[in-house]
C-alpha cells in the first residue's frame, strides 16, 4: 500500500480532518479572515479614491503655479523678442532716414508740407516695416513720422505722417496685410490695400500719453503705450514705441509694433488641463492710484486676455475686482458676471518690472463643482464600503449560523445527520447533555428511594409515639389510683400558694436538679434550700422529694390528657 | 428570499453605475450649464472693424449661454469668400488649415462642396410653425438635397453708394440729376460725364461687377444664362450686356475697386461704389485726400441701376445675397446647441437690431416687414434702408450664383481687369479701337466664367 493510497483510505484521519474543517472554530475563523480581507480591500480602494482627490486639490494649486509660469515666460519671451526686433528697427529706420535727407540734402524739419518727400519716405521703410511685420509674432507695425503733410490745417500739431500696417487677420498666421495709416498708392504697389477705417495720418491725440511720452523719451529705450482702442475699430492695442533720434537728438519719431487683443487672444493661448482657464495681461500702470498692494481693479479696456488653445475661455466683463488676496499669490476676483480663483504676479516685459501684471484664473464655478464632485465621490465611496460591510456581515453571519441552526434542527428532529456535515461542537455539546440527563435520571432515582425509605421510617417512629404515648397515660392512670387524692388535692391547691421563689426551686426540682445544682445555681446556702423546701413541703402537704416529684408527674400527665 | 439581499445590492450598485447613461437615453436636453459645451464660430460680420455679431455672441454667452451651458467662441472673422476658402481647407486637412469650426457662415455653394451631409439638418431643429415665420425665398436658398442646410440669418443686397459732397459739385455743373443713376444707360452716360468734368477721374468702382452683368442681361430677357456655375457665352442678350460694361472701364468711367469700393471713396479716388448694403458698416464720414485735407462723405446710397423696361417686359431684378449659418454634423449636443443659438439669433426683434445695425435686412416675415418703419438715427444707415425699401418695393429679388467656385472665378476675373484696366484706358487714349480692347475683355470674361465647352 502506498503512503497516498493509505492517506486516501484512511477513514479515521479523513473524518478527523473534516471534523477540523466543520469545527465552528475554524468556520468563524475562515469567515472572519475572509470579511477582514475583503473589508481591507474595500477600505484600500476606497482610500485609494480618496486619497486621489484629495491629491487633486493639491495638484490644482501646483497646475495654477505651473499654468502661471508657462503664461509670464511667454509673455517675457513673446515681449523680450519684440523689443529685441523693434531696437533693430527703430536703428534701421532711422538710417533709412538719414540716407533719405541726406540724398535729397533736407533737413528733417523741411520734409513738413512735402507730400513728395513723405511718401518718398514711407516708400523707402515700406518693405522693411513690412518684413520686420511678416518677422515677428505681432498683429501690426508702424512709423510716426514727427512731420506732418499739411502745418496749414487745424489740428496739424496732432497730425503725424507715417505708415501703420495691420495683419487682416490676427485669427490665422495669413500674410494678408492693411494700411490703417499711410499713402495708399505705396501700399497698392505691394498689395496691401487700405484698411476699412484707413486714414492718411496718425492723429496723435488718438494715441494716450503720446505728448508726456515724447518728453521723456530718450535714445534706445524700449515704452509701451496704454492699452487703447484703436480708432474705427473695436481692436485693444498696447503698442511698443521705440523712439526714433537723429544723430543731432533731433526726435524723428516713433516706430514699434502692435500687439492687440485678438492677435494676444490666439497668440498667447495656454496648452492647459484646467477648464475655461482665463489669462489676462494688465497694465497696472493706469489703475487707480492708493488701491492697496494686492487688491486692484482691472479694467477690461486695460487688460489683455486670453485662453486655452483648445476652447472658449471668459474674457473679464467689465472692471474685474480682485476681492481677496490669499497665501501663495493666489487671489480672489470678480467681474460683473463670474466670480474668479486664481494667481497673480508682476511679469517683467521687455525690461519694464512695474508695469504689468498677470493673471492666471478659472471661474470659482468650475472650482466648486471640482471639489464637490470629489466630496460626492468620497460620499459614495463611503456609502458603498457601509453598504459592503452591511453586506458581508450579514453574508457571512448567515453562512456562519445556518448550518448550526440546520444541525440543531436536525438533531431536535432526531434526523440523522451525515457526519461529513456535523459540527463536531455541536455533536460534543449533545453528548455532554445526553451523558447529564443520564446522571440526572440517576439521582432523582436515588433521591425517590430516599424519600421512600423516610417515609417508611416516619410511619414507624410514629407509630412507637404512640405507643409512648398510650403507655404513659395508662402509667398517670396507675400513679393516680395509688395516691391518697386528698394530700394530691392540698398538693393541686399548694402550688398557688407557693412564693416565687418557691416556685422557682419547685421547677427546678421538677427539671430534673439536684440540691447542689439548685444552690449553684440560685447561689443561695444549703440551709436557705432546707428552709424553702421545708416551706414547699408544708404548702403542698407532702414530706419528700420523691412525693413531690410522683404528683408533679401526675400532674402532668393530666395537663397533656 | 435568500438571495434577496445580494440581488438588492447589486442591482442598487448597478443604477449607480449605470446613472449617467440612463440619464443620457430619457430624451431631456444634452446641455448641462455646469459641463457647457464650446461651439466655435466663423462669422462675416464686422471685419476689420467692431463686429456687431461679437457683442451679439457676448451677450448670448453672459445670458441664456451661461442659463443653459452653451458657450460661442469666434475664432474667425472674414470675408465669406476667406471664410469658404479655410472652410474648405480645414475639411481637407491641409497643412495649417486649423480645425473646422462648429459653427460658421458661408454660401449655399461652399456648403455643397463641404457636403450637405455632413452638415446639421436645421429642419430636425425647428418646427414646422417656426419654419413659417421666415421668409420662404431665403429658406429656400439654404436648402441642399433636401436639407436645410444653410439657415438665412440676415440678407442683403448691392447697393450704389456716392459720395454726396462730390457728386452735387458735379451736378451743380451738369444737367445730370441723381435720377440718371436710376438706369444702366443714365448711370453710363453719368459716369463718363464725370470723367470729363473731373479730368479723368473714373466715377464709380465696382465690388461685383460680374454680378451687375448677371442681372442686367436677366432684365434684358436673358435665360439660362448660367449652368452649373458656367456662363453661356454664346448668349446674345449676355455679350450685349457686357458691352457697355467693357466700354466704361476701356474709358477710365469705372474701375474695379482695389479691395472693397468704399476705401477708393474714402480717398476720394472715386465718388461712386458699388457694393453690398452691408459695406455701410465700413464707411468712413469723411473723404481724406493726399495733402491730409478732408471733407464730409455726405454718403448717398441708392437702389443699382437698372436695365427693366415695360419694352422687355421683364422687372427690375435686386441681387439676394449674404450668407447663411452652417454647423458641423458631429454630436446631438453640440447641434441642440446650435440650435439654441440659432433660435436666439434669429429671433424677430434681434433680427431686426442686428440687421439694422450691419446693413442687412432681416429674414423673419414680421421683422422683414417691420424694417419699412425702423427708425434710423445714423443718416447712412437712414440712406441705406430707404435705398433697401425702395428694392423691396419695386424689384424682385433673385439669388446669385453660389456654386461651388464660383467667386474664386469671379475674382480671378476681377484680378485680371484690375491690371489691365489702366492700360486699357492708356490704349484708348491713345487712339486704339474700342471695339478691339472690349472683345478682348470679353475674351477675359470668357476664359474665366464661360462654359469650357463654348
Amino acid at each position: 500500500m502506498t503512503f497516498s493510497s493509505f492517506f486516501r483510505h484512511n477513514p479515521e484521519e479523513n473524518s478527523e480532518l473534516t471534523r477540523k474543517r466543520n469545527s465552528l472554530r475554524y468556520k468563524l475563523f475562515r469567515y472572519m479572515f475572509l470579511l477582514a480581507v475583503l473589508l481591507i480591500a474595500a477600505f484600500l480602494i476606497g482610500l485609494s479614491v480618496i486619497s486621489t482627490a484629495f491629491r487633486r486639490q493639491s495638484s490644482f494649486r501646483s497646475a495654477l503655479q505651473m499654468q502661471m509660469a508657462v503664461f509670464s515666460d511667454d509673455l517675457s519671451s513673446e515681449f523680450d523678442t519684440l523689443h529685441v526686433w523693434g531696437l533693430q528697427m527703430s536703428q534701421s529706420v532711422t538710417e533709412q532716414i538719414r540716407k533719405y535727407l541726406n540724398a535729397s540734402h533736407m533737413s528733417f524739419s523741411e520734409i513738413n508740407d512735402s507730400e513728395t518727400s513723405l511718401a518718398a519716405l514711407q516708400e523707402s521703410v515700406f518693405a522693411a516695416l513690412k518684413e520686420k511685420l511678416l518677422q515677428t509674432d505681432s498683429s501690426g507695425v508702424f512709423l510716426l513720422l514727427d512731420a506732418t503733410v499739411n502745418t496749414a490745417l487745424p489740428g496739424a500739431d496732432s497730425s503725424r505722417s507715417g505708415l501703420y500696417i495691420r495683419k487682416s487677420s490676427p485669427a490665422d498666421s495669413g500674410t494678408e496685410l492693411l494700411l490703417y495709416h499711410g499713402v495708399p498708392e505705396i501700399g497698392k504697389k505691394s498689395g496691401v490695400m487700405p484698411h476699412r477705417k484707413w486714414k492718411l495720418e496718425f492723429q496723435t491725440q488718438n494715441l494716450p500719453g503720446y505728448t508726456e511720452w515724447k518728453k521723456s523719451a530718450v535714445p534706445g529705450s524700449c515704452s509701451f503705450s496704454d492699452i487703447f482702442v484703436l480708432p474705427g475699430t473695436s481692436d485693444k492695442v498696447l503698442l511698443m514705441l521705440f523712439p526714433l533720434f537723429s544723430a543731432d537728438g533731433t526726435f524723428l519719431g516713433v516706430c514699434g509694433f502692435e500687439m492687440n487683443d485678438s492677435f494676444f487672444r490666439n497668440k498667447m493661448a495656454q496648452p492647459t488641463t484646467l477648464s475655461h482657464l482665463t489669462c489676462i495681461l494688465a497694465d497696472i500702470h493706469t489703475a487707480p492710484e492708493g488701491q492697496p498692494s494686492g487688491i486692484l481693479q482691472i479694467e477690461a479696456g486695460q487688460s489683455m486676455s486670453c485662453g486655452s488653445t483648445d476652447g472658449y475661455y471668459l474674457a473679464p466683463a467689465g472692471t474685474l475686482t480682485v476681492t481677496k488676496s490669499l497665501s501663495d499669490r493666489r487671489v480672489l476676483c470678480s467681474d460683473r458676471i463670474t466670480s474668479y480663483l486664481g494667481i497673480t504676479e508682476k511679469v517683467k516685459l521687455a525690461g519694464q518690472n512695474e508695469r504689468f501684471r498677470a493673471y492666471v484664473l478659472i471661474p470659482r464655478r468650475d472650482y466648486r463643482q471640482m471639489f464637490f464632485q470629489e466630496g460626492a465621490e468620497v460620499v459614495l465611496i463611503f456609502i458603498f464600503l457601509l453598504c459592503f460591510a452591511l453586506f458581508c456581515c450579514r453574508y457571512f453571519s448567515r453562512r456562519f449560523l445556518t448550518p448550526v441552526l440546520n444541525s440543531l434542527e436536525q438533531l431536535k428532529n432526531r434526523q440523522k445527520t451525515n457526519p461529513e456535515e456535523m459540527i463536531p461542537e455541536i455533536e460534543e455539546l449533545f453528548t455532554l447533555l445526553s451523558e447529564m440527563e443520564r446522571d440526572r435520571e440517576a439521582e432523582t432515582s436515588a433521591l425517590e428511594n430516599e424519600i421512600e425509605d423516610a417515609r417508611t421510617e416516619l410511619s414507624r417512629i410514629n407509630k412507637e409515639y404512640d405507643d409512648a404515648r398510650r403507655e404513659l397515660s395508662r402509667l398517670v392512670y396507675s400513679r393516680k389510683k395509688e395516691v391518697d387524692p386528698e394530700n394530691y388535692q392540698q398538693f393541686l391547691s399548694g402550688l398557688k400558694t407557693l412564693t416565687q421563689t418557691e416556685k422557682k426551686i419547685f421547677l427546678l426540682y421538677l427539671s430534673g436538679k439536684g440540691t447542689k445544682e439548685i444552690m449553684e445555681e440560685k447561689n443561695i446556702k444549703e440551709s436557705t434550700l432546707r428552709y424553702h423546701n421545708r416551706n414547699i413541703y408544708s404548702k403542698l402537704g407532702i414530706n419528700s422529694l420523691k412525693q413531690l416529684l410522683r404528683y408533679a408527674a401526675i400532674m402532668n400527665g393530666e395537663g397533656s390528657d | 428570499m435568500k438571495k434577496q439581499p445580494i440581488f438588492l445590492f447589486l442591482l442598487s450598485f448597478l443604477l449607480l453605475a449605470c446613472q449617467p447613461v440612463l440619464s443620457s437615453c430619457s430624451g431631456r436636453s444634452h446641455l448641462n450649464p455646469s459641463d457647457p459645451v464650446t461651439l466655435t464660430f466663423w462669422h462675416v460680420y464686422g471685419e476689420q472693424v467692431g463686429s456687431p455679431m461679437n457683442l451679439l455672441v457676448q451677450e448670448f454667452n453672459e445670458t441664456v449661454g451661461m442659463k443653459k451651458g452653451i458657450i460661442i467662441n469666434v475664432t474667425r472673422m472674414s470675408n465669406a469668400s476667406d471664410i469658404g476658402e479655410q472652410l474648405l481647407a480645414a475639411q481637407a486637412e491641409e497643412p495649417g488649415a486649423g480645425s473646422m469650426p462648429d459653427l460658421f457662415l458661408c454660401y449655399p455653394g461652399t456648403a455643397s462642396l463641404l457636403g450637405p451631409e455632413n452638415l446639421v439638418n436645421w429642419s430636425d431643429y425647428f418646427s414646422g410653425e417656426e419654419l413659417e415665420s421666415y421668409v420662404d425665398a431665403f429658406l429656400e436658398e439654404g436648402i441642399l438635397q433636401d436639407r436645410l442646410c444653410v439657415f438665412p440669418l440676415c440678407k442683403s443686397t448691392r447697393l450704389l453708394y456716392v459720395n454726396g459732397t462730390e457728386f452735387d459739385r458735379f451736378l451743380a455743373d451738369t444737367d445730370i440729376g441723381y435720377s440718371s443713376l436710376r438706369t444702366w444707360d443714365g448711370f453710363f452716360r453719368t459716369a463718363e460725364r464725370y470723367r470729363e468734368w473731373s479730368g479723368g477721374k473714373p466715377f464709380c468702382a465696382f465690388d461685383y461687377l460680374v454680378q451687375n452683368v448677371d442681372l442686367c442681361a436677366r432684365e434684358k430677357g436673358a435665360a439660362q444664362i448660367i449652368k452649373n456655375g458656367y456662363y453661356d457665352c454664346s448668349d446674345p442678350v449676355l455679350r450685349s450686356t457686357w458691352k457697355p460694361f467693357a466700354e466704361a472701364l476701356i474709358r477710365g468711367d469705372i474701375i474695379i475697386s482695389d479691395l472693397y469700393a468704399n476705401t477708393q471713396m474714402m480717398t476720394g479716388e472715386v465718388p461712386a461704389g458699388t457694393g453690398s448694403s452691408a459695406a455701410v458698416l465700413y464707411f468712413n464720414d469723411t473723404v481724406t485726400f493726399s495733402d491730409n485735407t478732408t471733407e464730409p462723405m455726405n454718403l448717398k446710397v441708392l437702389p443699382l441701376p437698372t436695365s427693366a423696361s415695360s419694352e422687355s417686359g421683364s422687372d427690375p431684378l435686386a441681387p439676394q445675397t449674404g450668407c447663411g449659418i452652417c454647423a458641423l454634423k458631429t454630436d446631438s449636443k453640440k447641434a441642440e446647441a446650435a440650435s439654441v443659438f440659432l433660435h436666439w439669433l434669429t429671433e424677430s426683434e434681434r433680427n431686426l437690431d442686428f440687421a439694422a445695425e450691419t446693413g442687412y435686412f432681416p429674414v423673419t416675415e414680421e421683422a422683414f416687414q417691420a424694417i419699412d418703419s425702423y427708425s434710423f438715427q445714423d443718416p447712412s444707415y437712414r440712406s441705406v434702408y430707404n435705398a433697401i425699401r425702395t428694392v423691396k418695393n419695386t424689384c424682385r429679388f433673385v439669388p446669385l450664383p453660389s456654386d461651388s467656385g464660383f467667386i474664386e472665378k469671379t475674382n480671378r476675373l476681377y484680378d485680371r481687369l484690375r491690371a489691365e484696366q489702366s492700360s486699357l484706358t492708356e490704349q484708348y487714349r491713345d487712339g486704339a479701337d474700342p471695339a478691339v480692347l472690349e472683345s478682348k475683355t470679353w475674351k477675359q470674361f470668357c476664359s474665366c466664367l464661360g462654359s469650357p465647352d463654348t
